[in-house]
């Protein structure tokens, strides 16, 4: 969140003494009037039988859904989230008319009071919880058959790609809910990043245990003072080294006799903590990290202050663009594989990545429809590229036009992998007759332009995928030979679980914080894992076993 | 106010000033410091530069809240939310708050009354409930949804039957012997005197209504009826 | 006898708006309480199966629930204390003022900071408490070492406290400033004429005048005394400060963050009603009692 834009927003609108000379604008526009319900006692009939996952129908057919608005869109004049260039074309190509009833920036909580009003639109996007809720309560669809029987080979395949997902929209067997899936795992991987022009005027080499991290940071500080690694109040930051002593904090894990626990607690944590706190007490970590929230920790990083950063793959779209644009190309970021004592890859760890589930209203007459225009989704994605016209594709994916479809599209789990081979192919080889999506042709032309003209804006996508040391080229490594550890915890949280919100987790990052600043000595590790399974991790740890014990 | 010279006085007058002075310039500086950052550039905010004055100077923020005119519509909405609400708000205010001011004596069951007012500033429902009656009462989506369920702020109608209650007596019983009816006490009496206290309770009511934004994002089905700080707070959101 | 009870049903009539209104959308909603003793399912409405105390033994069983009682009680008892105080003090030294539009303006300009919402005020107060924000910048100036405000659990209660106080006083200073000039200006003449200097009349005619108003504000902020002010400490606190700074609020908001729990939230909500209820109840009797106040 930009705290610049915060600002400005705030300030306009404590313009009060704006003069009101506004009037050419309408309040009450009727647009979202009630429509009609659409009651198609008819059966529409579809075009060509034949071929059910992409035929049109005869008659038209109307779906209402809802949605939340995706603001970072531009749309062209006239056009907004529920009139654009996708709902034209359902209904073009497919006679499928899309209403939205409502649009909302708190869909959770506007979709509950639509769910207890029993005002459900037809289909719709949730979460997990209120997939089983929806479900306890028999207001949605068995969407097994339909899916079964009309949705693509393509988007079974994604399926296929992420059963664990697939599965976890299933009760009794029975598909409830379709999954809107994920990029892929290999976004997953935790790094190191380190600033390359300081590392380099001082001819360190790259990290190969937690001690060179350790003595990266030493030689920062003393070169250019303050501390020597920027993370915050969360422990979020922190917590991606911890695979470098082998734990997983945060996720459920499996342990040597088989049953699952809870990876913030076992003693490899209390190893990394150990070293934490004596970086801490060596001013290697951020004195004030403890009320350090995630801008504040960015900030020191786009000021110059520090030079390593424990973080994910996205580090050059955030604090990247900001730091090369304050400190120039030179004050590049590039990501390190962490490493454990003994100079071994770390084993990374990987969480369950799927948010929402596609769901339709029991007494909806066409869930069917709602297959069709996925498989439209997948189809456009994939071979978009090869079959449509540049401009319709364009018009339909550029100014993040792929991202205002709300429930109408399931994400292929292996696109960031196979986005990355062919973006690397093709910069490798200058031939780019490879880049079948506009994402890859997205992801290339950065690449090239960051590295000709160190524009800010390409950099997050030459971190990511176009640079020599690129995240995703250690990550692809990572996941092809199965370095990592998945959680196993793998679908809806049970809800003993749920029912402590974060407040577990919290007396651990209480407890841990303090070992870490030296406030409590590392012995309180016990007593802060003792806190934990009193106030109710026992009880979640069992939940968890129960639920997910014998897979 | 009868002129006091003395030397203690001037000190005191001149004290008073720089007291009052310092805690002012106290309370607008954080306005200060947000009007710098919104002209500034975004990497200068992002490394802490801006303080009070802006750094590398750019509208490119305003012009971005400008665009696609929702800013001016939503700005429209809150204008009207901010007219309408208000006058609804002193309306029931000095309609509930004249009655109460009398004793038990005068209003037959005026503590019951009372205390019907008070409990609701102790005790709701919750958000479903509320929500439930907006869509039964067919209010939903209209800008009345954000009006009448706070239609009357029971906090700003205390603090006016108190005011009403401080008036001298007397006022009230020339009128009645005059036989003027309650409501043309209150208007033609009553109203003339309460202008400070008016003001008071109808700037709560101005900032009130100005400031919400929850019940926006929630009553109304389509962003283009937003009041200004629910479009601002969906902004927010997306950063 | 006939023009009394004439007189009565106008008035009657005049409290039927805001009865209505406020029975319809205040009082049919109470039914929404019963999910405090269900476990909500927004599929099953009201239906959903009941569950007793559950929802609050849940809340009440966790360790860190009472700690979050005292922090709430604590800080929120000196919001109030320094809620009325300052309020008042500043009223009347803005009450010095002869001249009629400065004093309008220092009004205007110290109610200013209720217009910006704790989001936004906590990010300027995270610049400016920051170990080389200005506040500390000053202090060293004067040879004090960096101050943690937000990180020191033993001081954290108090930044909320002043800040709080800081961001709200305005909005005290304009009711007690409307009190004051209703104060009749012939009992300031009077006490001249008896030769009582102005601090005197500040102490025997303005403040006893003021009382009322102060009483009514102490008790109205009474029924606030669970609510130590989510969205600041929600915007400030982090986890090295939980100890002294978290909240029933965000405590309870923590807990839910998972789910949307309804019945929880609404069964502290109904738990925090109960409490404040009996508090204002109570100071109600007392003020009433003892300085014979009739506050509603």
């Amino acid at each position: 969140m930009s705290k610049k834009k915060i600002a400005l927003l705030l300030s306009l609108c404590m313009m009060l003494a704006l003069p009101t000379a506004c009037s050419n604008a309408p309040s009450a526009s009727n647009g979202a009037g009630s429509a009609s319900t659409g009651n198609e006692a008819a059966d529409a009939l579809e075009a060509n039988p034949s071929d059910p996952a992409f035929s049109a129908y005869k008659e038209p057919v109307t779906i209402h859904t809802v949605t939340s608005e995706y603001p970072s869109a531009k749309y062209p004049q006239g056009d907004d989230i529920t009139n654009n260039v996708w709902i034209r074309r359902y209904q073009e190509k497919y006679n499928i008319k899309v209403v939205t009833d409502w649009v909302s920036d708190e869909y959770d909580t506007k979709l509950n009071l639509a769910i207890t009003s029993n005002d459900l639109p037809d289909v719709f996007k949730v979460n997990a919880s209120q997939l089983q809720q929806l479900i306890e309560a028999d207001m949605i669809m068995d969407l097994t058959e339909v899916f079964d029987k009309y949705a693509s080979s393509r988007l079974k395949d994604y399926m296929k790609a992420d059963t664990d997902s697939y599965e976890s929209g299933m009760k009794d067997g029975k598909l409830y809910g379709i999954p809107q899936l994920h990029w892929g795992l290999i976004d997953q991987s935790d790094y190191i990043w380190i600033r390359n022009d300081w590392k380099e005027e001082l001819g360190l080499k790259d990290p190969q245990s937690p001690e060179d991290i350790k003595n990266i940071a030493l030689a920062f500080m003393e070169k250019h003072g303050g501390y020597g690694m920027a993370v915050d109040q969360t422990l979020d930051y922190l917590n991606v080294l911890a695979v470098s002593w082998n734990a997983h904090p945060d996720m459920w894990i499996k342990d040597s006799s088989g049953s699952i626990v809870y990876g913030s607690i076992q003693p490899e944590m209390k190893d990394a903590l150990q070293a934490w706190a004596e970086w801490y007490k060596q001013g290697i970590i951020d004195p004030e990290f403890a009320i350090k929230d995630f801008s504040a920790m960015n900030a020191d990083v786009v000021a110059g202050k520090v030079g390593l950063q424990p973080y994910y793959q996205w580090w050059g779209y955030n604090p990247g663009v900001d730091t090369i644009t304050n400190l120039g190309k030179e004050a590049i970021f590039y990501p390190y594989l962490l490493r454990t004592a003994n100079g071994e890859e770390a084993k990374q760890s990987i969480s369950f990545a799927n948010g929402s589930y596609i769901v339709a209203k029991k007494s909806f007459k066409h869930p069917e429809a709602a297959v069709k225009l996925l498989n439209d989704y997948a189809y456009i994605v994939d071979e978009g590229l090869e079959k449509e016209s540049k401009e319709t594709l364009s018009g339909l994916l550029d100014n993040d036009m792929a991202h205002v479809v709300g429930a109408f599209r399931v994400l292929n789990p292996t696109s960031d992998y196979e986005q990355y081979e062919a973006v690397s192919a093709a910069l490798e080889s200058g031939d780019s007759s490879g880049l079948t999506s506009s994402g890859m042709w997205q992801k290339y032309k950065n690449s090239i332009e960051f590295k000709e003209n160190a524009t800010p804006s390409a950099v997050g996508d030459y971190l990511q995928q176009g640079a020599p040391k690129s995240a995703f080229s250690l990550a692809k490594k990572i996941y092809d030979s199965g370095n990592y550890i998945k959680t196993e915890l793998w679908g809806a949280t049970p809800e003993a679980l749920a029912a402590y919100g974060t407040t577990l987790d919290d007396i651990l990052t209480e407890g841990f914080t303090k070992i870490i600043m030296g406030s409590e000595s590392i012995d309180y590790f016990d007593t802060v894992v003792q806190n934990w399974k009193t106030a109710g991790g026992d009880a979640a740890t069992q939940a968890v076993n129960e639920a997910y014990g014998n897979k | 106010m009868i002129q006091d010279r003395s030397v203690g006085r001037y000190l005191f007058v001149a004290a008073n000033y720089v007291i009052l002075i310092a805690t002012s310039l106290l309370c607008i500086l954080p306005f200060v410091n947000l009007l710098a950052v919104s002209f500034s550039g975004s990497a200068a905010v992002s490394a802490g530069d801006v303080v009070f004055w802006p750094v590398d100077f750019t509208t490119k923020a305003y012009e971005f809240a400008m665009t696609g005119g929702k800013f001016l519509t939503s700005l429209w909405v809150s204008v009207q939310r901010v007219v309408l609400g208000t006058i609804v708000n002193l309306l029931l205010i000095v309609l509930t708050a004249y009655p109460l001011s009398k004793s038990s004596g005068k209003l037959a069951g005026r503590n019951w009354y009372m205390t019907f007012f008070i409990v609701t500033m102790l005790f709701n429902g919750g958000l479903i409930p509320t929500y439930l009656i907006v869509v039964k009462t067919g209010l939903i989506d209209s800008i009345w949804s954000l009006i009448l369920p706070g239609a009357l702020p029971v906090f700003s109608m205390i603090i006016l039957m108190n005011f009403i209650r401080g008036l001298p007596e007397e006022i009230e019983e020339s009128a009645i012997i005059d036989g003027a009816s309650p409501m043309q006490i209150l208007i033609r009496v009553l109203l003339p005197l309460l202008k400070p206290a008016l003001a008071t309770v109808g700037l709560f009511s101005i900032v009130g209504h100005w400031n919400s934004w929850f019940d926006g994002i929630i009553y109304m089905k389509n962003p283009a009826n937003y009041p200004l700080q629910s479009y601002l707070q969906t902004l927010l959101m997306s950063f | 006898m006939l023009t009394k009870l004439k007189q009565q049903r106008a008035l009657h009539l005049m409290l039927l708006p805001s009865l209505i209104l406020v029975f319809i959308f205040s009082y049919i909603p109470f039914y929404g309480l019963v999910i405090a003793f269900q476990k909500y399912n927004p599929g099953l409405g009201f239906q959903s199966p009941w569950v007793g105390w559950d929802n609050f033994n849940h809340v009440f069983q966790q360790p860190n629930f009472v700690r979050t009682i005292w922090n709430t009680l604590y800080m929120s008892a000196f919001k109030i204390i320094g809620g009325i105080v300052v309020p008042v003090v500043f009223a009347l030294l803005l009450n010095e003022v002869a001249h009629g539009l400065v004093k309008r303006t220092f009004q205007t300009l110290v109610y200013i900071p209720n217009f910006l919402s704790w989001v936004i005020m906590a990010g300027i107060l995270l610049d400016i408490l920051s170990s080389d924000g200005i506040i500390n910048h000053f202090l060293s100036l004067l040879g004090i070492p960096a101050v943690n405000f937000l990180g020191n659990p033993s001081l954290f209660p108090w930044t909320m406290i002043v800040s709080d106080i800081w961001k709200g006083f305005g909005f005290g200073t304009v009711v007690y400033l409307a009190a004051l000039s209703g104060i009749d200006p012939g009992l300031y003449e009077a006490a001249v004429i008896d030769g009582a200097k102005r601090w005197k009349q500040t102490i025997y005619i303005t403040l006893p005048l003021l009382m009322p108003t102060i009483v009514l504000m102490s008790v109205l902020s009474l029924g606030n005394v669970l609510n130590a002010g989510f969205d600041q400490i929600y915007n400030l606190y982090s986890p090295v400060v939980y100890q002294t700074g978290d909240i029933i609020d965000t405590y309870v908001y923590r807990l839910g963050i998972q789910q949307a729990q309804y019945s929880i939230s609404t069964a502290v909500g109904l738990f925090k009603s109960v409490i404040s209820c009996i508090l204002v109840g109570v100071s109600y009797v007392l003020a009433y009692k003892v300085a014979n106040y009739r506050i509603f």
